[in-house]
This record gives C-alpha cells, structure tokens and sequence, in this order.
C-alpha cells in the first residue's frame, strides 16, 4: 500500500506541475487569465503529491514496511522512534521527497499571498518558474531517485537502518529540514527574478513583493547552517564544529550570495541600482543550492567519474546548466533595460557600503567555490585526487570576514549618497570606543596573534554601531524600534558579532590532548581536572554503547562513549561535551579498557565561547524574526538621502525626537536613512 | 525622473500597446465578419488608434529618457573592471592550487578535521611512503618535502600526545634518513638531532622495541658496537614487528661482526 500511495502522490505532483506549467505559460501567452489562475488548483495539487509521498514514505518508515526499496536500504526495526521518522531525510531519495513537499508548501504560500494578483503576469511566470522546479523535483523522484520501488525482502529481513552517524543526535531531526526550507525558500525569490526578466518589469516592484520571502528563506539558511555546525561539533568528535568540508561549503556559498543579495537590494530599492547585480546574486544563490545539492547527493565526491553513474547526478547537472544559460540569456536580452540610471556619488555612503560588501561577500563565495570545485575539477582533466585543506580556506577568508566585520561597524551608520568626516566622527565616536575597550578586554584575558585581537576589536565596534542605531529607533519608536527590516537587521549584526568573536576565541585559544587514564586517576589539563571514575557497557538494541564516566572539575560524570551499532561494521564514538558560558571541555573517546589493559585514552578538546556560537545563531534568528514584520511606514516627506548643502533648514515633523536642529550639525544627527518601507 | 525612468511603467505601457494593438486587429476581424457596422468601426479604429498614438510616443520618450539618462559606456573602465577580476580570479587560483595537496585514503575534497594521534601518525606513515617512491623516482627534492610534511606530522602527535613514543622514534627516523640523503657537514648534525629523539623515546619508554633498533642502528653507523648490542639486547623479541625482522638479523650480524672484530684488534 506504501508503495502505491507513494507512487499516486509522486505521480500527482509531477503531473500537476507539468500541466500546471504548461497551462500558466499558455495562459500568459496566450493572454487568457482564466487559464493563468489555474496555477492554484496546480498549486494546491502538486503540495498534495508532496504530502501524499511524504505520509506514504513515513508511514513506511514507521511500520517498517521493507517492501518499499527506500525503507529497504534504510530502515531497521532497531532505529529509535525519532531517528527512524528523521531517516526520511537521511538519504538522498528522501531528502528529494522532502524538497519536493516543501516547495509544493512555498507553491502555496505564494498563491495564498498573491490571491488577489494571480493573473498579473508577474505573478504569473513566476508561478509557473516555481512549477517548472517542481516538475524537476517529481520528476527526480519519478524516475532517477524513485525512494518507491518495490522490492521483495527475505523472511524476517530488517534493513541496516540509517547511518550510524545520523542516529547520534536529535539535531539530526531539525538541521535538515531547516536547510532545506532555507534552501527551497530561495526559489520564490529566484522565480520572481525570472518573472520579472521575462515580463521586463525589472524595477522594484518585484524586489518589494519578495524581500519578506526572502529574508524568510535567509533566515531558515542561517538557522539550517548553525544547527548543522552544532550537530557536527556533538557528532563528529573532532572537537570542532566547521571543517570547510564540501557539505558545509555546499550551504554556506547560497548562504554568502544570499546574504550579499539582502544588502544589495536595498540600493536597487532607494536608488534603482544594481539591478544586474541583485538579479545575479539571486540566480547565482539559487543555482548554488542546485550545484551544492549536486556534490552532495550525485556521489562526486567520492569520484568524480561517479557521477555518471549516480541516478541523480546528470540530471542535476543538466538542471544547473539550464538555470545558468537562462538567467545569463534573460538578463542578456533585458541587458538595456536593466542598465541603471543612477551612479554612486561617493564611496563613503550608504549605498557605497553596501557595494563594498558585496564585493566582499562575493569574492567570500568564490574563494569557497574555487575551493570546494578545484579538487573536482583537477580529478576531471588528469585523474590526480587531490584536497584544499583548511588553512586555504583560513588565509582567505579570515581577512575577508575581518573585512566584514569593519564594514558591520560603518555602513549603518553611514546616510546615503554622501556622509560628511563630522558626521561620520559623531556616529561612530561610542562604537569606536566600545571596539576599542573590547580588543583591550581581549588581549587582557589572553588573546593574541592579530586576527583574534582584530576580531575582538572589530566586533565591539560592530556590537556598538548595531546597538547604537537600536537604541535611537527605540527612543523614537518605542517597542517598533525593534521590529522592520532595518533594526531587525541590527539584531542579526549583533548576532553575527557574538558569533564571529566566539569563532576568534574559539579557533585562537584552543587546547587539545590525548589523555590516558586509569579507574579513578585524574589528569590536569588546560586548567580543568579530568577524574575517570569507570567503565559502562549497555546495550541499548540499536546498538552497544561502550562508556567511560568522567568527571570534569568534579561535576558529571561526563560519558563519551564508543558505540557499536547492531548493522554498522564500524564503531562509532559519541563525544560528550560540557558547556559554560566560558568554555567547552569537550570528550572523545579514542580506546577503551581491553583485555588486561585497563586504561582508557580520552581526547580533550577545550575551547572558550563555544555555547555562544549557538547563542549567536539564536540572536540571528530573532533577529530575521523581528526583521520580516513590518516596521515603521516612511513617512513621504523624509528624505530617501543625504539632503543638499543649504537646504537643512526645513526639516519636516518627522524631525528626530522634536530637538531642533543644530546649526552646522543638522545631518550629523539624522538617523532616517535607517528606516524602511514596510514590506 | 526616477519615477519616469522606472522599468516597471514602461512594462506597463508596452503592456497596453499590446493590448491596444490586439484590439485593432481583434476590430479588424469583427468589422469583416459583420460583427461590428461601419460608423462603430470607424469610431472605435480612431479611438484605439488614438490611444495606441499616445501609447506608442509615451514609450519612445521613455526610451529616449532612459537612454539619456544613462552615462555613457566606459569601454576602459569595463576592461579595467575586467582585469581586476581576472587577476583576482587567477590570484585565487594560484593560491588554492598552493593550498592543495594530494588526497589521502579517507579524506575528504576538502578541509580537514583535527585528527587524532592514530591518524596522525597513519597519515605520517603516508607521507614517508611518498618520499620513498619520489627517491625512487629520483625526485630528490619531492622526498625531502614529503619528509618534512611527515616530520610536520608528528610534531602534531606529540603537540596533542607529548609522550607519544611512536612520534618521537619516527621523527627521529625520518631526520635520520634525511641524513642519509644530504652532505657530511650536514648529515652529522642531523644524525645527532635524530639521536636525541630516539634517547627521548627511550627515556619515556625503555620497552619500545623500534626505538632500541633504530639507535642500534645509528650506534653502529658510529661504530659504537658495544652500545649498539646494549639496545639490541634490550629488545623484546616478541615486539618486534615482521618487517623489521631481516634489519635487525643484519644489525646484529654487523654487530657482532664489529665487536669481534674491536676485540680482535685490542687482543
């Protein structure tokens, strides 16, 4: 039955894609809008074969019904309740099953929002954009990754379950599904894109209907990545939590466009600019979710001559490629009318700032490009196998966040088209001094080496800039202050500096040791005792858990342990960590008592900041949160940018908590530019 | 300005010339068909003309505004734009080029985790293979790096595992076979830091049995033969692995071959 339903609910969200497609691009053409509002039936019925497949996939998961092939090869009757539900995304098939529900919900949510606008073309192509991706996914699922084969299994045969790794840690049940509507959410933006490119309507009224969406799918990214980075540094035991491997590199390149994207379109907002740009950096962001889907799930990672041989791969290759040549093709053919009137007056503005960031996060994309796909490429030409290690990736891109972080500090602060040296001393005066106390208060508790001490420095004068501008909104807003892109914006910035400050402290002052320790010896390390206290052994069905219990500065006992899964050949360990708002001690087990050997050899792993890493991606978060409601509505007599020289008399009721203005120092404190049209 | 520079208008208006346009024709059709007498025909025909008119200039002014609007296309600053990325690009190339190497069983395309000290040192053993067959290439200088990245290694094992004695012993080693492969001046001062290490293993554990061999081996080459079968001697036979069994049958033969032959020589 399983299999069935699985099969009708493929089958439905591929047909009703297609035809949808096909109906709304007739009707578009053909200019029959009865024909374009058909697109919500299509809609609603594609996110139906989505549901369908998903209950059908889960309910075979759930039952253990080994006569699906997807369960099959991935389920077991030994798999925990809530790995067993999550073992849906565990697996290529699954995960595509996954995107596609997904997508068919964003599907939905753009025709429930759009009700009143579904046969403006606009809306329509980009309708029909999201259903030609949807097709693509069904279509996957339908043929090259269909999770709903039927297979026959021997008498009382059970599956080897998922992967020993992704049965370790409840993050396994949230980090994927939290990518992937990031990564999914990136399509509506990127069919409005399109929408616009065919439709020539490449002004802002696009840009305005999905920045919310955008922000949205931003944020799903941010979250997806963070919990990813979490799940790695419990799982894995490394004692660190981003290795610039090729699945972290696959999330974080949409994520850096993406990012660039949310900065850049608020010059083509205010001032009609960059309109080639932010079309690329959409396109390129949504066709990085492709590519990265691409080295992660066509098996070109582990050879490149793999892929062709991988269900999936062409297809996937085939699909990039045609998001590239149409999107360099449309924004050839609109290529006269995306050229932007306007020019930037100065460098040190607002809109300035902005292009420099966008510089920077794009060179930020392309040095993790260059190094996810040199190894690939270099494997294609002449067969050599080779690997990008981690201090590549650091030379380049630890002066490029630096960067960042400086640019964090100014760009807030800065008016558009022009910003005066008083002004910029005025506005950056306590942001100065509090990055300034900072790198003091760092190199006082122990940093050193000149990008720690930058970080430090650089963040504190983020955190002030940020907070600065938090401040003066909620003076004059009140609780509205926070709320709006451009304070909500404010809260990710300062989430981004708790962040980068605990990667600085982090990655700088870590101690790392091999301890071995008899029953009831303890060792002194960094600053900690480590007291072994004894040996567990427990066998918890899916697997036997081999634990050593070890007491850190006398709390625990901490237990990491070696687990044997009852059908995985290899051992896996679980580390154990212990987390302050200090430091992490974090434990790995590396050998266990054997035989006449009685002794364990623990690895220990200290790093300051780490819980604030989490911290910071929870700030980020709300940060999104507050920034997709609406803030406070412009009022049409401020002005959209640095007023001219002479005319500061006249300032409007709007005027900055009723002060009057100060002769000389009038644009020294007006604070408008920061806020934003409600979306 | 803006406002009439705005593309989303002048999509507008060119949706309404089409649409205009359309009608026209729609009218055309009508009017043969009998649908729609002459005095409509006529009035209708002038109206939508009128209105394409207006349409069709309004979009020309647009164009002409749009166009004038715009500054003029810097060739020289596109190309300079141009070269700028290129350099950037091959930049980038170069430096992650330098920043690869070869991929090792297990590893991934790319970054790396910390390791622990068994793969650290199996990775160490890599590395030495790699020198070994650049020597017998005849790649001298390939060696000499794959050598250093080994050494690199296992300063990373005994960073993370001070009184790792397999790191000490192997580090030692691979000075020592550097020594082989340089000139005099040179080898000796290698040879007696490679010394030091091998005392340091042995110093933490008197046991380990690779450690013994290798310093006997380094004795001999001194000709210190009574030290050499002093270590030797304190070798437990049973920890010794099987591919070092012939080395040490010919250390020992070398041993013996230079203690008789010292006493010998003072009888």
């Amino acid at each position: 039955m399983n299999v069935a339903l699985g099969r009708a609910g493929v089958t439905l969200g591929l047909a009703a894609a297609v035809l949808g497609a096909v109906t709304v691009v007739y009707g578009l053409v053909r200019k029959k809008p009865e024909l374009v509002r058909l697109s919500r039936a299509y809609s609603v019925l594609v996110l139906l074969g989505g549901v369908v497949a998903f209950a059908a996939m889960e309910h075979a998961l759930i039952t253990r019904d080994f006569t699906v092939r997807y369960v099959y090869d991935n389920g077991s009757t030994k798999t925990p309740a809530l790995y067993n539900f999550a073992t849906l995304w565990g697996a290529l098939e699954g995960s595509i099953i996954l995107w596609g529900t997904i997508l068919g919900g964003y599907l939905v949510a753009v025709v429930v929002k759009f009700r009143k606008r579904l046969d403006d073309p606009l809306v329509g192509w980009a309708l029909a954009t999201m259903l030609v991706v949807a097709g693509f996914f069904f279509f996957l699922l339908a043929g090259p990754a269909n999770p709903f084969e039927s297979v026959s299994p021997a008498p009382g045969y059970d599956g080897p379950g998922p992967n020993p790794l992704l049965q370790n840690h409840p993050l396994m049940a949230f980090h994927p599904p939290m990518l992937y509507l990031g990564y999914v959410g990136f399509t509506v933006p990127f069919a409005f894109a399109i929408a616009a490119l065919v439709t020539g309507r490449v002004g802002e009224g696009w840009l305005l209907a999905t920045r919310r969406w955008t922000l949205i799918a931003w944020g799903f990214l941010t979250v997806g990545i963070v919990l990813g980075s979490w799940w790695s540094y419990e799982v894995l035991g490394w004692g660190g939590y981003w290795a610039w491997d090729p699945v972290e590199n696959a999330s974080f390149m949409p994520w850096l466009t993406g990012t660039a994207y949310i900065h850049s379109v608020m010059v083509q907002e205010r001032r009609g600019m960059l309109r080639v740009w932010n079309l690329s950096l959409l396109c390129a962001t949504f066709a990085l979710t492709i590519l990265g889907t691409f080295i992660t799930r066509s098996g070109v990672l582990e050879s490149v001559h793999a892929f062709t041989e991988s269900s999936i791969g062409p297809a996937l290759l085939v699909f990039f490629s045609l998001i590239v040549l149409t999107t360099v093709g449309l924004i050839g053919w609109r290529g006269d009318r995306l050229r932007s009137p306007g020019r930037i007056d100065s460098p040190i503005s607002r809109e300035g700032a902005f292009l420099a960031n966008n510089v920077l996060f794009g060179a930020f994309a392309f040095v993790v490009l260059m190094g996810t796909i040199f190894p690939l490429v270099i494997e294609a030409i002449n067969d050599d196998r080779i690997s990008v290690g981690t201090p590549y990736f650091n030379r380049m891109t630890i002066p490029l966040s630096l960067t960042l972080l400086f640019l964090m500090a100014v760009a807030p602060v800065l008016p558009w088209r022009k910003a005066s040296g008083e002004l910029l001393r005025h506005r950056l005066l306590w942001p100065a001094w509090i990055g300034a106390a900072a790198m003091v208060v760092g190199v006082a508790l122990g940093a050193r080496g000149v990008g720690a001490v930058l970080a430090f420095g650089f963040g504190g004068f983020a955190a002030g800039s940020a907070g600065r501008q938090i401040v003066l909104a909620t003076r004059r807003q009140g609780w509205r202050g926070l709320v709006g892109r451009a304070n909500g914006g404010m809260v990710v910035h300062i989430g981004v500096v708790v962040i980068a400050v605990a990667v600085a402290a982090s990655g700088s002052f870590v101690r790392q040791a091999e301890l071995t320790l008899e029953p009831g010896q303890s060792a002194s390390f960094a600053g900690h005792t480590l007291t072994y206290e004894g040996q567990q052994v427990r066998d918890e069905g899916a697997k036997v858990v081999n634990q050593a219990l070890i007491r850190i500065d006398g709390t625990g006992p901490w237990g990491p342990s070696l687990n044997k899964f009852a059908n995985g050949s290899q051992t896996i360990g679980t580390p154990s960590v212990r987390s302050t708002l200090t430091d992490d001690v974090a434990l790995s087990l590396i050998q266990v008592p054997d035989g006449d050997r009685t002794s364990i050899t623990v690895r220990v792993t200290i790093q300051p900041l780490v819980i604030w890493l989490w911290i910071g991606g929870a700030v980020m978060a709300l940060g999104t949160l507050l920034a997709v409601f609406p803030g406070r509505r412009r009022n049409p007599i401020d002005p959209v940018s640095a007023p001219l020289p002479g005319a500061r008399a006249g300032r409007g009721p709007s005027g900055r908590e009723g002060v009057a203005p100060r002769p000389g120092r009038a644009d020294v404190d007006d604070e408008r530019d920061a806020e934003e049209v409600p979306v | 300005m803006r406002r009439r520079l705005d593309p989303d208008a002048l999509a507008a208006l060119e949706e309404e010339r089409d649409f205009l346009l359309r009608s026209l024709d729609d009218l055309e059709r009508e009017h043969d068909a009998g649908d729609v007498d002459d005095d409509d025909y006529a009035e209708l025909k002038d109206d939508y003309t009128a209105r394409a008119a207006t349409v069709l200039r309004a979009i020309d002014d647009r164009r002409a505004l749009a166009t004038s609007a715009r500054a003029p296309r810097s060739w020289g600053r596109t190309a300079v734009a141009l070269c700028v990325v290129a350099v950037l690009a091959t930049g980038v190339g170069w430096l992650v080029f330098r920043g690869s190497d070869s991929r090792a069983p297990g590893q991934g395309i790319s970054g790396d985790t910390r390791q622990d000290s068994a793969n650290l040192l199996l990775e160490a053993q890599q590395h030495t293979g790699q020198a070994t067959q650049a020597l017998q290439r005849g790649d001298g200088q390939g060696a000499l790096e794959a050598y250093k990245k080994a050494i690199e290694t296992y300063d990373k094992v005994l960073e993370i595992s001070p009184r790792n004695v397999e790191a000490m012993t192997y580090r030692g080693w691979v000075i020592n076979t550097i020594a082989t492969n340089t000139d005099a001046a040179a080898a000796s001062q290698l040879v007696d830091e490679a010394r030091q290490w091998l005392d340091r293993a042995i110093a933490t554990d008197p046991g380990y049995a690779d450690a013994r061999v290798f310093r006997a081996i380094l004795e001999r080459n001194a000709r210190d033969f009574a030290a050499a079968q002093a270590d030797l001697d304190a070798v437990d036979t049973s920890q010794i692995p099987s591919y070092m069994q012939n080395m040490i049958d010919s250390v020992r033969r070398d041993v013996q071959a230079g203690v008789g032959g010292s006493s010998s020589a003072s009888g």
